[in-house]
């Protein structure tokens, strides 16, 4: 304790013990300093003025995570390796065993670090558009080629898009397609469904795999399916302007018709054209659209068939006009609607 | 780290084994000082990504130089003075000085600190607005000043340490303590409140 003796100021500003009292101050430490003032009084106002300057002295110092560190550390590592490659050249200086091991794992952490990186910012990513129920989405995509996604659909646009591969996408649910054409490099436009590949130069089409079928409809152009038989084989089959064809894999039921094309594809243009439709195939594409279950009252409702246009803005001006036309009342409760007369 | 064997090593020996090579000893270096280093070199330089760089070149150079550096015992003031330099440099490498006087380590710099209230003194008899009125006097310091209280109560660095981070002798370090401690006197900052201060009997536990 003597060598408090001829303690200044400047003295206790700089004693790590004094220091660590004033700022964590212990009981055991609150009577070692105590003692001192008893011992040397003189101290007494010194020290007060001491803590007074350590207290006050009081900043902002940031807090850096042990993951903070950490990166930076990596950084470092980065910018060594940089550096190694740069000035490779044959060491004179024997390398140890266990060295060698060291390097090996350092290399193998970098390889992998770099790998992280070239996988997160140079891969192509594959695009993927959802839509919800009751919602729509028109996607030009990276060709200039335009998608108007249906509700509960999902268009996953595959691998990268250059000019020496065919455009390629995947899709769920059902989308109407105006692909532009590349008569420059002959590219391809591809639809995959589980059931059939829609193979395309430019035209205009709708494809809808909601069920256990994919239905394609041709509005203009032609288009070459690759229906896909449960060996893995395909079957290619031409489509001409006006053809509707419906092809399951599960069921195996090829189906191929003339149809008006408007009524598959009006959708897209917020209307829904039936034709000698009954109620139940309008219940099912509510389902499909809107996620809700329709119920009859009454069986017999269900096979009711109606011809003309209705408005599909929204559920309600569809509802509104279902209730009109068929004369019913459509309440709506959770996940159902109920028809009633 | 996972080398148990090295946790308790002397700044000697880490630098000896920093210097045969050994990344570990190096990555041991590195993340000790690394919160130190950052925090020191925010208050010449409030641009954090300025200052990260600035420690990422300063270990590169390190790493790249270790079969010529000098032996180091006291690794902490080494890397304090190292990256204080760096910094400084950085700072002002466009002002019109740098450009008269190229290479010269400029005498003006800045020194911030961001003054937090200090909950102690304020749960004290202390009036926090006197608080406040030490802690304005002590921002308006000289930056040296300023530097060296840091150096003191924040690194935990003693006078030849700071004679060494700053490129003084040992006597011009505690002066410029001497000098802070004066001017505060002078505006009686010290003794007014010392009053409260010398009876203050609750030491927080």
């Amino acid at each position: 304790m003597d060598k408090y003796a001829n303690y200044s100021l400047a003295d206790f500003l700089a004693d790590t013990h004094f220091r660590q009292w004033v700022k964590f101050p212990t009981t055991e430490s609150n009577e070692f300093w105590e003692n001192l003032q008893v011992q040397f009084p003189k101290h007494k106002e010194i020290i007060a003025q001491a803590r007074l300057l350590i207290l006050t002295y009081q900043i902002e110092e940031q807090l850096l995570s042990e993951e903070i560190i950490n990166q930076a550390w990596q950084e470092q590592k980065r910018k060594q390796m940089a550096v190694s490659v740069r000035n490779h050249q044959p060491k004179t200086v024997l390398i140890q065993r266990k060295q060698l091991y060291r390097i090996a794992a350092s290399f193998t952490v970098l390889m992998l670090v770099g790998v992280a990186i070239w996988y997160n910012y140079f891969r192509f990513e594959p695009l993927i558009y959802q839509t919800k129920y009751g919602q729509k989405q028109t996607i030009t995509l990276p060709d200039g080629s335009k998608v108007i996604l249906n509700a509960n659909s999902r268009l996953e646009i595959k691998s990268e898009w250059s000019h020496a591969v065919n455009r390629e996408v995947s899709l769920t649910g059902e989308a109407f397609f105006e692909v532009e054409k590349k008569p420059a490099t002959k590219q391809k436009f591809v639809v995959h469904t589980p059931d059939l590949d829609v193979v395309v130069l430019g035209t205009r089409f709708n494809v809808n795999n909601r069920n256990i079928h994919t239905k394609v409809v041709l509005t203009e152009g032609s288009v070459r399916l690759a229906v896909k038989n449960n060996d893995e084989t395909t079957k290619d089959l031409l489509m001409q302007v006006g053809d509707l064809v419906e092809f399951s894999k599960k069921a195996n039921t090829l189906i191929k018709r003339n149809v008006n094309t408007e009524i598959y594809s009006s959708w897209k243009d917020n209307k829904l054209i039936f034709d000698n439709t009954p109620l139940s195939e309008i219940a099912a594409l509510i389902k499909e659209n809107y996620g809700l279950v329709v119920r009859f009252q009454e069986a017999q409702m269900a096979k009711r068939k109606i011809s003309g246009t209705i408005p599909s803005e929204n559920l309600k001006i569809l509802l509104t006009s279902l209730e009109t036309i068929f004369n019913v009342k459509i309440t709506k409760e959770e996940q159902y609607l109920i028809f009633e007369k | 780290m996972k080398d148990a064997d090295i946790v308790s090593i002397s700044d000697t020996d880490l630098w000896q084994k920093f210097k045969n090579g050994e990344d570990a000893a190096f990555g041991l270096i590195f993340h000790t000082h690394y919160k130190a280093i950052f925090n020191y070199g925010l208050k010449f330089n409030s641009n954090s990504e300025l200052v990260e760089d600035c420690i990422q070149e300063l270990f590169l150079e390190l790493w790249k130089n270790k079969n010529s550096i000098s032996q180091i015992d006291n690794i902490k003031p080494y890397l304090l003075k190292s990256i204080r330099r760096k910094i400084i440099k950085q700072s002002n490498k466009n002002s019109k000085l740098r450009k008269l006087f190229n290479n010269v380590l400029p005498k003006e710099y800045e020194f911030e600190v961001i003054f937090s209230p200090e909950y102690q003194l304020i749960h004290s008899q202390i009036s926090e607005e006197k608080v406040k009125k030490l802690q304005t006097m002590l921002d308006s310091l000289p930056p040296r000043q300023k530097e060296v209280l840091y150096l003191l109560f924040y690194q935990d660095m003693s006078y030849e340490e700071i004679s060494q981070i700053m490129s003084m002798n040992y006597q011009s370090a505690r002066n410029l303590v001497h000098r802070a401690i004066k001017l505060l006197r002078d505006n009686s900052l010290l003794d007014t409140l010392i009053i409260y201060f010398i009876f203050l009997k609750n030491f927080p536990s």
